[in-house]
């Protein structure tokens, strides 16, 4: 799914656009410098806050709400995208689906497949959702750039308080030495 | 005056004492001493000088000592020299003796001291007075003047040497005479003492005391002090006006400083706004510099910092799972195939042989390779997971760390602006161009407060230079003042010398010519009786003399015409003089006696009619005569005043081979 252009679409688009942006005209800030930088993070964001959501092809397709990846950037980075591909489909419906199963979504389903066909969806719709996680926690209520900081420091205060703070780096590294 | 005696000692030729008795007779007043050629007439005549006076003008040798007696003298020895002469003056009778020294000295060479006078003055009561040497001198002076003496004591030569003057149509006898006569003398000295012609006159000294420029000069010092003050007048209104300007100026200057105090609260203000911006726009760097560092971290770092979470459920997952083993890492089946399908292994070795160990091999692996196994992917997902935490492990505190700084500095930046927003704008704006044009003002005030200080200065040293020279001209016009008032008192000094002289002139003019009409008419009168009305004078006012002859025929026969009408001029003019004094007597204090006539007279100059006349005319005008005459001379005075002669006496040599030896011998006395 990652070595072709990758489109957004509509809302999702939009939601990019104003991610990218700058968001404050004398010091030219951006939340993100890179349409493909939203791309990484957005199915992470999306997979912790476990929404998801699908493409909007609502609408007149217009040039203004179509946010392309072209495929040279996208194969740049195809390493760490597959990296999230793997991490989605391993947390995927971790309740209801088997660990073998979630396995062979991560490893195992070759392209054109109808599995992967069918993962690819599912780690397209954590990155949309995820875009609308991010347009909440990042750009809902700001207009300068203290609100920008303000609304980064919360998400990540969230983040920690929810999640961070029962992890221990030395554990994940233990778990890394010891697979 | 009355002559008594002459007593001579060792004088000139009379060696030894020998003395001369004079008759004293009113009568028989005449005393004839008769005297051979060379045995010492004129000496005796020139005696009476010599012991009033110490003059010896007549002499040839000065030396009055006896020549035998100075020839016999040894070395070392002193004679003396005498004369002495007894007289009655004002009834007083004197006697005044002459003495002087003579000393030959070791080389045989004979000096005289000096003459010493003594006057003996003997009272009516017989007690004698011995005087002074000044006041001897004074004495003799009172009794006869030096300056008339010639006229009474009147010896030949002189008359010879008048007469001459008299031929040459000069009379400066007859002139000195009438000054010399009755008190003109004093009367002359002093129009001279005071002739305004003269450079040495009193008005001459006056007239050269006279500083004719003074009054051109204080003129001049005036018109300087003049301009003086008017220089001094405008520095000073110039001087006021300076100090007034100078007020002016000092008061704006402060005016402003108090004005630009007032505004120093808008300066501060002003700095502390500069300050605050300053502030401000540090902040505004520091947050933004921060942002720009949390804004790159959250891009680079949030993904990591986010799969944290997910990356450990994921390892906790493929913890419960075996499937991780000893694939090659990234080689999936689809890569042994192709190089199976390719014949030639990674490392060359060559695969057409399905029954080669190397085949065989790579089909062995296809076992541990994705997708028959997972294991290397699942190994490979743990590894990568691995970095990914690490590079994460710090991202909250740094976050938290930096929106900890931008809020500080988003504080700090509210701070700034509102401190800013506090300042009055509206101070600041106007006091920066009051400043400015206060400041300006105050500096101008300033350098123009300066330039006046320096030209008051230079004005008040030119004044006081000025003062100085004011003083300095008003010093010389007191000094030239003074002068001109020294002027004034000599004009007035001088113009009183010159009434003096004019009153004098004036008195002396009409003395001088009533006493030369008096001598003239004198004269006439005398002639009248000498020739009989035959000869007249004249005397003009500058004392020449014109004679009249209106007789001439026989008298001038047997003489000559010109020495005899001098000679009788001569005669005429003495005895005119003798007799002019003898009638002022009374009235003049220079003429306080009747006076002598002793004369060395030359008769033998005039016609026997003439000497007759001449012998009749003389005892009758003089109170006492003293006549020293030659023997020729002698027998004819003798006969012509007989009646007269009262005591007779004759100069003899003693021995007529042996000069500069006479004798005197009384004759006789009748």
């Amino acid at each position: 799914m990652f070595n072709t252009d990758y489109t957004f679409k509509g809302k999702h688009a939009n939601i990019v656009t104003q991610l990218t942006t700058e968001i404050d005209s004398e010091t030219k800030f951006k939340l993100f410098s890179r349409n493909i930088d939203v791309l990484i993070i957005a199915p992470i964001v999306g997979l912790l806050y476990g929404v998801t959501d699908t493409r909007d092809d609502s609408g007149q397709v217009v040039v203004e709400n179509v946010k392309k990846i072209n495929y040279q950037q996208m194969s740049g980075e195809s390493y760490i995208l597959n990296y999230n591909y793997t991490l989605v489909m391993l947390l995927h419906d971790k309740n209801k689906v088997s660990v073998e199963e979630r396995l062979n979504r991560a490893f195992k389903y070759a392209k054109g497949t109808p599995e992967r066909e069918e993962c690819d969806k599912v780690f397209e719709s954590y990155v949309l959702g995820g875009i609308n996680k991010l347009k909440e926690k990042l750009l809902d209520g700001a207009t300068q750039i203290d609100d920008y900081i303000n609304n980064i420091f919360n998400f990540i205060t969230e983040y920690d308080e929810r999640y961070n703070q029962d992890i221990s780096e030395k554990d994940i590294i233990d778990m890394c030495t010891n697979n | 005056m009355l002559l008594k005696k002459l007593t001579l000692y060792n004088f000139r030729p009379f060696k030894g004492e020998h003395e001369l008795l004079f008759s004293t007779d009113k009568e028989k007043n005449v005393t004839l001493v008769m005297a051979e050629n060379g045995a010492g007439k004129t000496t005796l005549a020139q005696a009476f000088q010599w012991v009033l006076y110490g003059r010896t003008e007549g002499f040839k040798n000065k030396s009055v000592l006896n020549s035998l007696i100075e020839k016999e003298m040894i070395s070392g020895t002193v004679e003396n020299v005498k004369v002495e002469l007894e007289l009655e003056h004002n009834g007083v009778e004197y006697v005044i003796v002459r003495n002087q020294t003579y000393k030959k000295d070791i080389n045989g060479i004979t000096k005289q001291d000096p003459s010493t006078l003594d006057v003996i003055n003997k009272q009516s009561d017989g007690q004698t007075n011995f005087n002074s040497p000044l006041k001897n001198v004074s004495l003799v002076s009172s009794i006869l003047p030096e300056s008339l003496s010639k006229y009474f004591f009147f010896d030949g030569e002189r008359i010879e040497k008048m007469a001459g003057e008299v031929n040459e149509g000069k009379s400066d006898e007859f002139k000195t005479a009438v000054q010399n006569l009755l008190g003109l003398t004093a009367l002359m000295k002093a129009i001279e003492h005071l002739n305004p012609n003269s450079k040495d006159s009193v008005i001459g000294r006056y007239n050269s005391q006279i500083d004719e420029y003074g009054d051109q000069q204080t003129r001049e010092l005036r018109d300087r002090i003049y301009k003086a003050n008017e220089d001094l007048e405008n520095n000073q209104k110039r001087i006021e006006d300076l100090e007034s300007q100078l007020k002016y100026y000092n008061a704006e200057i402060e005016k402003a400083k108090v004005e630009l105090s007032s505004y120093a609260e808008s300066e501060k203000a002003q700095k502390q706004l500069n300050q605050l911006n300053m502030e401000l726009q540090r902040e505004k760097e520091h947050k933004a510099n921060t942002i720009a560092t949390l804004m790159s971290n959250f891009s680079k770092e949030t993904y990591n910092y986010f799969s944290r979470k997910l990356i450990k459920d994921a390892l906790e997952i493929l913890k419960e799972t075996d499937h991780i083993d000893k694939g090659i890492p990234d080689v999936r089946a689809e890569t042994i195939k192709f190089l199976m399908d390719r014949k030639k292994c990674l490392c060359g070795a060559d695969l057409s042989d399905p029954t080669s160990d190397s085949v065989q091999h790579l089909m062995d692996l296809l076992k541990y390779i994705p997708p028959q196994s997972l294991g290397t992917s699942i190994s490979q997902f743990v590894d990568r997971s691995n970095g990914n935490i690490r590079s994460s492990s710090n991202y909250y505190e740094n976050v938290k760390s930096q929106l900890s700084t931008i809020r500080g500095c988003s504080l700090k930046i509210e701070e700034k602006e509102n401190e800013i927003g506090d300042i009055d704008k509206n101070i600041l704006n106007i006091s920066n161009e009051k400043i400015t044009n206060l400041k300006s003002r105050q500096m101008d005030y300033e350098k123009t407060v300066k330039d006046f200080e320096q030209q008051l200065i230079n004005l008040k040293a030119e004044n006081l230079q000025k003062e100085q020279e004011r003083g300095k001209y008003e010093a010389d016009i007191n000094r030239l003042q003074m002068k001109v008032q020294r002027n004034q008192n000599i004009e007035i000094q001088r113009q009183y010398a010159k009434a003096a002289y004019d009153v004098l002139r004036k008195t002396y003019d009409y003395k001088e010519n009533q006493t030369r009409e008096s001598l003239e008419k004198e004269i006439n009168e005398l002639f009248k009786q000498i020739y009989a009305g035959g000869m007249t004078i004249s005397i003009d006012n500058k004392y020449r003399i014109t004679t009249y002859v209106n007789e001439l025929g026989d008298d001038n026969t047997n003489l000559d015409a010109n020495t005899a009408k001098s000679y009788s001029i001569i005669f005429a003019f003495i005895v005119g003089v003798i007799s002019l004094a003898k009638s002022k007597v009374n009235n003049e204090n220079d003429i306080t006696d009747e006076y002598p006539l002793v004369m060395d007279a030359p008769l033998s100059s005039f016609d026997q009619r003439r000497i007759k006349n001449i012998c009749e005319v003389i005892p009758s005008i003089a109170r006492q005569v003293i006549i020293f005459i030659k023997d020729a001379d002698g027998n004819i005075a003798k006969r012509e005043m007989k009646d007269k002669i009262g005591v007779e006496y004759e100069v003899a040599l003693k021995d007529r081979e042996i000069p500069l030896d006479s004798t005197i011998t009384k004759v006789g006395e009748f």
